[in-house]
């Protein structure tokens, strides 16, 4: 491949192998591309044309370079607005230039004026294939030929020792005539001998072993791409409705997504290759290549008819009529790609340059927890700036801090949504719970500090959900993530679903009550402790389905809050359902013939208590007259129930279920308790 | 280009195959302004041939050392031994800009993998590179190249990595070039130079410590013309590295020196009132140093106090939208100041 890309044009050869050039020189040597020839104003040899999107790290624009007349994306970054993180960008930047592929977005070059940095590139006239997803989802040929291509192009950047870490739709550009290119290299990086370990890329793309963080490689990026390969059969990727925290915890737990639906054998099998949760059985970009799958994909020629379906979606569908402006209302942007601030629906192909990182991410306070390791006697260390004004972790209303405005002129700053097909037919629904979407200060309010970010002492960066975003986007990358801190604050996400406004609040702790104080509450909060959140905890195990995980995760959360917010509540619902349960004889009976289990044998138990002893045998019969067992260890509650011989009861629970099960039973059955 | 059958070569042969086939590259093209005049058509014609001669035997060192999963030890240590005999690494870097693109990054990797390579305690290639300089200071010469000035780049800061190696580019005249070549290349050229200039004064503390004690007058004032450099990236970088020189312990006592100076307070103070936010704000962390400073030598004494009221009103409108860290910071300034 790396053959191809030089042998088929020799010119290019001889240009990149020529030395410094002077400028008149390299002009001539390099008369077909349009790169910036070093002046004092380079900005002079293009003309802005069009601009195709903004987002909070810049806006692009078309262009054209006057010499060649050739039409070029420019990058325009406000260096000013993005914080302390120039090497970042740089790195971008290094990653990209030393690819030559024609899989790859070229660089042409970069430079800077004023406070802008603008960074020229390959222009695709094609669009994103997030874009190209908006008419509808993609025909497994299409598909085919896609993924063949990201193969190729993944296959080149892992041969050259580079991971891009951030596969996705919205990253994979179309050219006219349906080249395929990788784009955004925001967050690649190259690979060493050792693996890698930095948190990055977007939620639900992520590989398993890179949340994990217990190191990861190139294979990381053939897991985005089976990602993406459901994302272009299904418009979305899997777990889209979770919360982009909660997702996090899902994708390492979970077994692997699955093709389901109306699919070939082949592209489920492809799927579920690139989905290997053991990175180490999971193929390589090589090795897929010769996956039937992929080796029966059409020419690349044939995606243009993605793009003439973009065309025509587009003329057919006349631009939304958005809010007067983006102050005021916020631009929430359904497709996870830039905006301009005003009739963004007209615009051409939005992603011309793929994700700008970090939208909603920018408006977050800080949550670092990085800690100096040295102070010198003057010491007032830079992270103490940089970090937010917010370093606890725990306070998920702070987290959310987009309506944070501030004094700053920078451009707007717009947040966006994520992205969901469903969502395209009524954009103009104004999403519920969107937060006022502007702030132009990066400074007040920020991400985690890029000290805090690349910080590998102390506990790590604790992530939160504005460091996620709306879990489309990019997340920037961290070195270490404290792993207990953010599961933390992942769980607060539990049943928290992405809403129309991205990322929807968590719902806030309330006070605690300190009311526990009654002898029920105490009992509550032992019964939902000791017994409910474990069993529910013992439920869980890996490789269960993400949605039976959450569902177990959000029956924790909710007894533990219930718990928290009304302890006689949380009690009460417990003995009613198991009241319930006894009500019903069908279900008594099954659960008694089941699991052995005699819930109602409680009664007997108790009734029993008052002589003090625990016998649990006999007594069955007298109330459901179903034959008995003389276990007791079978009862959900045993745990908590005290021994016969025990003298002293070490919890009021038993006395409290007793003495609850008994007046229900006065109602039900006065004579036999009488 | 049959030559390329005859395989398998020893590492000797390669080596050498390498050097001859460079060899033949430069004398083919004989650099500069006459190479671009000679015909494309020509050039393509000898040039080429040579490229990929060069090509080949770069991936064919590389695979002998990064192999199929498992690099045979002892053809590794023939190659390294071989290309110190030679000083291929010298030869490599220098005619780096010649080579085909995707050589170019063969030649980092090769570079970086004897570099890394450790038998016990010993580190061959750092102790053959400590003998011969000119390696480095053509790694640093590469950013005069914006081609090659990435790959360069890349060998540099491998070899910036090892105390031997920064200390002789920080005692050499060489390491003055670092602003030339800052301020004279685009950005990600820029970037890369600056980032390797940091990492020559960060990386080895006591011994950059000791040196800049020692060269303290023509460090900064060549580190100055940086700070007052018209690019906005390189003021924002270089102001933002200087306070973490200055607040590195390390540094303890080139930072007295520093905050004993008008001068210098002049130029921070002035450089709060930069049109850039962050400019300003980096130039606040090296401010409140000298104002913290407890034995403030009289003439910053009296510049402070001539200037009382209206820092005072600067400070209280300076970023007065910034969190609350920073108001506690201006706070004990401000005390500091009365």
């Amino acid at each position: 491949m790396r053959r191809q890309s030089n042998s088929n044009d020799s010119s290019d050869q001889f240009k990149s192998r020529s030395p410094p050039p002077s400028p008149k020189a390299e002009q001539r040597t390099r008369a077909r591309e349009p790169y910036p020839i070093p002046s004092s104003n380079p900005a002079s040899q293009y003309t802005l044309l069009e601009k195709l999107g903004t987002g909070s790290f810049g806006t692009v624009y078309k262009a054209i370079h006057n010499d060649t007349k050739q039409i070029v994306a420019v990058k325009q970054i406000d260096l000013e607005d993005s914080d302390d993180d120039i090497s970042e960008i740089q790195q971008e930047i290094a990653s990209l230039a030393q690819c030559d592929s024609e899989y790859v977005t070229k660089y042409y070059g970069s430079f800077v004026v004023n406070y802008k940095l603008w960074i020229i590139m390959e222009y695709l006239a094609g669009g994103s294939c997030l874009d190209l997803l908006k008419p509808g989802v993609f025909s497994e040929a299409h598909i085919a030929v896609v993924c063949r291509e990201l193969l190729l192009g993944l296959d080149y950047l892992h041969s050259e020792g580079t991971i891009h870490r951030d596969i996705k739709a919205a990253n994979i550009l179309l050219s006219s005539s349906g080249k395929v290119k990788l784009a955004d290299f925001g967050v690649a990086a190259q690979l060493t001998n050792t693996l890698r370990h930095t948190f990055v890329g977007t939620p639900f793309w992520m590989a398993p072993e890179v949340i994990r963080q217990a190191g990861y490689d190139a294979k990381a990026d053939m897991w985005s791409l089976g990602i993406t390969a459901i994302e272009m059969a299904k418009g979305e990727p899997p777990l889209a409705e979770y919360h982009p925290m909660r997702v996090l915890f899902l994708i390492p737990k979970a077994k692997p997504p699955t093709l389901e639906g109306a699919f070939s054998p082949a592209f489920k099998d492809f799927v579920a290759q690139c989905l290997t949760k053991d990175p180490k059985l999971r193929p390589t970009a090589n090795e897929l290549l010769q996956h039937r799958f992929i080796r029966s994909a059409k020419k690349t020629s044939y995606l243009t008819e993605l793009i003439e379906r973009y065309q025509d979606y587009r003329a057919r569908s006349p631009p939304k009529v958005q809010h007067p402006t983006v102050k005021a209302h916020g631009t929430w942007d359904l497709n996870n790609t830039m905006r301009s601030e005003w009739n963004f629906d007209t615009l051409k192909s939005v992603s011309a340059l793929g994700t700008f990182r970090g939208t909603i991410n920018d408006l977050s306070l800080a949550h670092s927890v990085a800690e100096d390791d040295e102070e010198s006697d003057f010491d007032d260390r830079r992270d103490s700036l940089d970090s937010g004004a917010a370093t606890k972790g725990s306070d998920p209303i702070n987290r959310n801090g987009l309506g944070t405005s501030s004094g700053s002129d920078h451009a707007t700053v717009l947040i966006k949504s994520p992205h969901s097909i469903d969502e395209v037919g009524s954009p103009d629904e104004t999403p519920s719970g969107a937060p006022p979407a502007y702030s132009g200060s990066v400074r007040s309010a920020r991400r985690a500090s890029y000290a805090a970010r690349t910080s590998v002492e102390g506990k790590g960066t604790i992530l939160n959900a504005a460091d996620l975003g709306s879990g489309v986007d990019t997340i920037r990358p961290v070195k270490k993530v404290d792993p207990v801190g953010s599961l933390r604050l992942s769980s607060e996400f539990v049943g928290s679903v992405r809403k129309d406004g991205g990322v929807s609040s968590p719902p806030s702790s309330p006070a605690t009550h300190k009311r526990s104080g009654s002898e029920i509450g105490r009992a509550g909060q032992t019964l939902v402790d000791e017994v409910i959140l474990p069993i529910l905890g013992n439920q869980m195990h890996d490789d269960m389905d993400a949605r039976e995980i959450e569902s177990l995760s959000m029956l924790q959360r909710g007894f533990a809050e219930l718990k928290d917010a009304n302890p006689e509540m949380a009690y009460n619902v417990i003995l009613d359902i198991l009241q319930g349960i006894n009500d019903n004889p069908a279900v008594k009976q099954h659960v008694q013939t089941s699991r052995g289990l005699f819930p109602h044998k409680r009664i007997i138990r108790k009734s029993e208590m008052t002589s003090k002893g625990l016998i649990v045998t006999e007594e069955t019969e007298e109330i459901s007259g179903l034959p008995s067992t003389s276990s007791p260890q079978g009862s959900i509650i045993s745990s908590a129930a005290p021994l016969p011989e025990e003298p002293i009861r070490r919890s009021p629970i038993a006395e409290l279920l007793y003495m609850r099960w008994l007046e229900g039973l006065k109602l039900k059955w006065p004579s036999i308790m009488s | 280009m049959n030559f390329f059958k005859t395989k398998p070569r020893t590492p000797a042969d390669l080596v050498r195959g390498l050097r001859d086939a460079i060899v033949r590259l430069e004398s083919s093209a004989p650099g500069g302004e006459t190479r671009r005049k000679v015909s494309l058509f020509k050039l393509l014609g000898t040039r080429i041939v040579s490229g990929e001669d060069v090509s080949k035997y770069l991936q064919q060192i590389k695979g002998i050392l990064y192999g199929d999963g498992e690099p045979a030890p002892e053809l590794v240590a023939q190659l390294a031994q071989e290309t110190y005999n030679t000083d291929l690494l010298l030869l490599l870097v220098l005619n780096i800009s010649r080579f085909e693109f995707e050589a170019r990054k063969d030649v980092v990797q090769i570079f970086n993998n004897l570099l890394r390579r450790q038998i016990g305690s010993r580190w061959p290639t750092v102790e053959y590179l400590s003998g011969k300089p000119d390696v480095i200071f053509a790694a640093l010469a590469g950013y005069e190249n914006e081609e090659v000035a990435l790959n360069t780049g890349m060998i540099l800061k491998e070899m910036l990595r090892h105390e031997q190696l920064c200390k002789i580019l920080l005692h050499s005249d060489q390491f003055y070039k670092y602003p030339h070549y800052i301020e004279t290349t685009t950005f990600g050229i820029s970037c890369d130079a600056f980032a390797n200039l940091k990492e020559t004064l960060t990386r080895h503390k006591p011994m950059v410590a000791d040196y800049l004690d020692k060269n303290y007058d023509r460090f900064f004032s060549s580190f100055t013309t940086l700070i007052l450099s018209t690019n906005y990236v390189t003021k924002r970088q270089s102001l933002k590295l200087l306070g973490e020189i200055l607040l590195d312990r390390a540094n303890f006592n080139v930072m007295t020196r520093y905050i004993a100076n008008e001068a210098n307070l002049k130029m921070m103070m002035n450089l709060l009132r930069d049109k850039s936010k962050n400019i300003q704000f980096e130039a606040f962390h090296v401010f409140k140093v000298f104002v913290a400073n407890p034995k403030k030598p009289p003439q910053i004494e009296t510049i402070l106090r001539r200037n009382k009221e209206k820092l005072l009103n600067f400070l209280k409108s300076f970023h007065n939208d910034k969190e609350g860290q920073f108001s506690y910071n201006l706070l004990s300034i401000q005390s500091n100041l009365i």
